[in-house]
């Protein structure tokens, strides 16, 4: 017997497992004489199955050899006979049996037949009547179910990606660092796609050749891959970047990043087990595509902003530096020192570049002292020290009108707090200062010794990591100096000391 | 290799793995999958981690969302499948 297919498979299912039409196939050959009934079905006139996959309660199949062969070839030839009929006949068999072949029409296509053969009885106008009624009945039934699986299959992975591009649209929309979203971006794509590689490049302006980032099938970014030759080679050859074509293979997909202008192109290329990219992946990657150029887009624009920010900043910086004697690189020097024991204590990336801001800003306030209390070289009066024992106020008063920076000012108002709670403003102790304050105050401590001040003269860099040691609990927290000791023991940071002093 | 024979034995972490078998593609996070296998979000949530946490699915963390993705390491790939094809179903018992 062969296997059931498609419209087999659900009828049969429908009148085994369906109770009412397991009631009325059951009247319906009890009217036909007893329990020996077989139900065969034929798809397009070919296939042939038992209904419950019984062998036929036939006693001339039981009795000849080959004779199910035999039999099985005459319910086909009657299935072709009524196919061109469309309309039920009825047969005897070998053994002066009943039977009947109802045609299973839809519409004006014959999908198979149903056959029900072994009969007592002989099949009145009635019973014909009957069974046609119950086919049309169990063809509506298999239709209406085919259609809900047809729409299941159909909407259910369109609304599975759906969801994926949505999710993708989270994760990419809210990172406005181009260096983290160009490799996150590639990774996603190589997850939807399934692909072997991603490379995404960016038009870069004012040059010729846009910037490839290449991404291999591990995760790993490796902007100097051999992908990269493929990725621009491609993109120049297929000019997806020059004029904004689609390249659809079945290895390659390339679509370019369009908001108003091109502003790069996406690429991937290898779908894995040896599958093929189809116009759904196509469609899948210009949708990835849109939403990928408005985050580059907005990447790129924060990144504008931010330098223009950073500037300004730093022009300040250079002028307070140059007020005091000191020069721009010193300050830089101490940033990277700070940047580098926020990343030993796992702060995260904003909380970074925020301590970065702090350390060129922490001195601002004193844009509004005097030059001669600036470079005062004698001791200072009472009155004088507690106009510079203001600077953290003052600087932080300067730089929270900026939006940008408001995060900055805590680091800056405390960072003349001390662990032992004997610095100012406010006297803090302990974990009542912010960590990146904390950062700030030992740094910036470190700075100050290891420059020469008009007051004194600079201390040697040893000496001045053993005063830090030596004040850890008390001025400084002892978490933050394990961590500065740490970092300027590194080759990279001595360099970077003797350099930038 | 990564407890693939434990989790295939409740019913959750199958649901899961084969989900994304069937949809290698989707990215999606635990509220998503939770709708797609009809189970509730906090414990599909838990199951998620798990299995990220076994490379069994990969994690795309952000600030605000933490989706998961199927794993893209032939081997397990294959193993998942060998699983999948001995036990493509199973009776809801949890673990």
């Amino acid at each position: 017997m062969k296997k059931e297919t498609g419209h087999q498979k659900d009828l049969f299912k429908i009148m085994l497992e369906d109770e009412n039409f397991k009631r009325e196939t059951a009247i319906l050959t009890s009217l036909l004489g007893g329990s020996n009934i077989n139900i065969w079905l034929t798809e397009n006139g070919m296939e042939l199955a038992l209904l419950d996959k019984r062998k036929p309660s036939c006693s001339l199949i039981k009795s000849k050899k080959n004779s199910l062969k035999s039999c099985r070839k005459k319910i086909i030839s009657l299935s072709l006979k009524t196919r061109r009929k469309k309309k039920p006949v009825c047969f005897e068999c070998g053994k002066k049996k009943h039977g009947i072949a109802i045609p299973v029409v839809q519409g004006d296509r014959v999908y198979g037949h149903l056959i029900v053969c072994n009969a007592e009885n002989d099949i009145s106008e009635e019973l014909l009547d009957l069974f046609i009624n119950f086919i049309s009945i169990l063809i509506r039934e298999v239709q209406k179910r085919l259609e809900l699986s047809k729409v299941y299959n159909s909407i259910r992975p369109r609304a599975i990606a759906l969801s994926t591009i949505h999710t993708i649209h989270r994760i990419i929309s809210s990172t406005l660092n181009i260096d983290e979203l160009l490799p996150k971006l590639a990774r996603l794509s190589l997850q939807i796609f399934r692909a072997d590689q991603c490379c995404i490049a960016i038009k870069n302006n004012g040059r010729s050749r846009p910037v490839v980032m290449e991404v291999a099938k591990n995760g790993v970014v490796n902007k100097h891959g051999k992908g990269k030759k493929w990725c621009a080679a491609t993109l120049k050859r297929e000019r997806v970047i020059s004029k904004g074509r689609i390249v659809s293979t079945k290895k390659t997909l390339c679509v370019p990043l369009t908001d108003e202008d091109v502003i790069g192109a996406i690429c991937v290329k290898g779908k894995s087990a040896g599958l093929h990219f189809d116009n759904f992946d196509k469609e899948i990657l210009l949708t990835l595509s849109e939403q990928a150029a408005v985050a580059i887009k907005n990447a790129q624009l924060y990144k504008e902003q931010e330098d223009i920010t950073i500037g300004s900043i730093k022009s300040l910086a250079a002028i307070m530096d140059a007020r005091k004697g000191l020069n721009y690189k010193t300050r830089e020097s101490f940033a990277k020192i700070a940047i580098a024991i926020g990343k030993e204590l796992g702060l995260r990336m904003d909380r970074i570049r925020n301590l970065h801001y702090a350390v060129i800003l922490h001195d601002a306030g004193q844009m509004s002292f005097s030059d001669d209390l600036l470079m005062k070289s004698e001791k200072l009066t009472g009155h004088e020290y507690r106009i510079i024992r203001r600077h953290p106020a003052r600087s932080a008063a300067i730089i929270k009108h900026i939006p940008f920076l408001k995060p900055v000012v805590p680091i800056i108002l405390y960072h003349h707090e001390n662990y032992d709670g004997t610095g100012y403003p406010k006297g803090l102790k302990g974990e009542q200062i912010p960590l990146d304050a904390r950062i700030m105050s030992l740094v910036s401590a470190f700075g100050a010794m290891i420059t020469t001040r008009p007051y004194r003269k600079k201390v040697a860099i040893d000496t001045a990591i053993l005063e830090i040691k030596k004040n850890s609990g008390v001025q400084f927290d002892p978490m933050a100096v394990k961590a500065f000791l740490k970092v300027v023991k590194e080759p990279a940071m001595q360099e970077i000391l003797k350099k930038g002093i | 290799m990564t407890g693939l024979k434990k989790y295939m034995k409740s019913a959750l972490y199958h649901k899961i793995i084969k989900f994304f078998a069937e949809h290698p593609g989707s990215i999606d996070t635990s509220r998503g999958i939770a709708t797609w296998i009809g189970e509730s979000i906090p414990r599909t949530d838990k199951a998620l981690k798990e299995l990220a946490k076994a490379k069994i699915l990969i994690s795309h963390v952000n600030r605000n969302t933490r989706a998961y993705g199927f794993t893209t390491d032939k081997k397990l790939l294959s193993l998942i499948s060998v699983r999948l094809k001995r036990q493509p179903d199973m009776k809801k018992r949890y673990h």
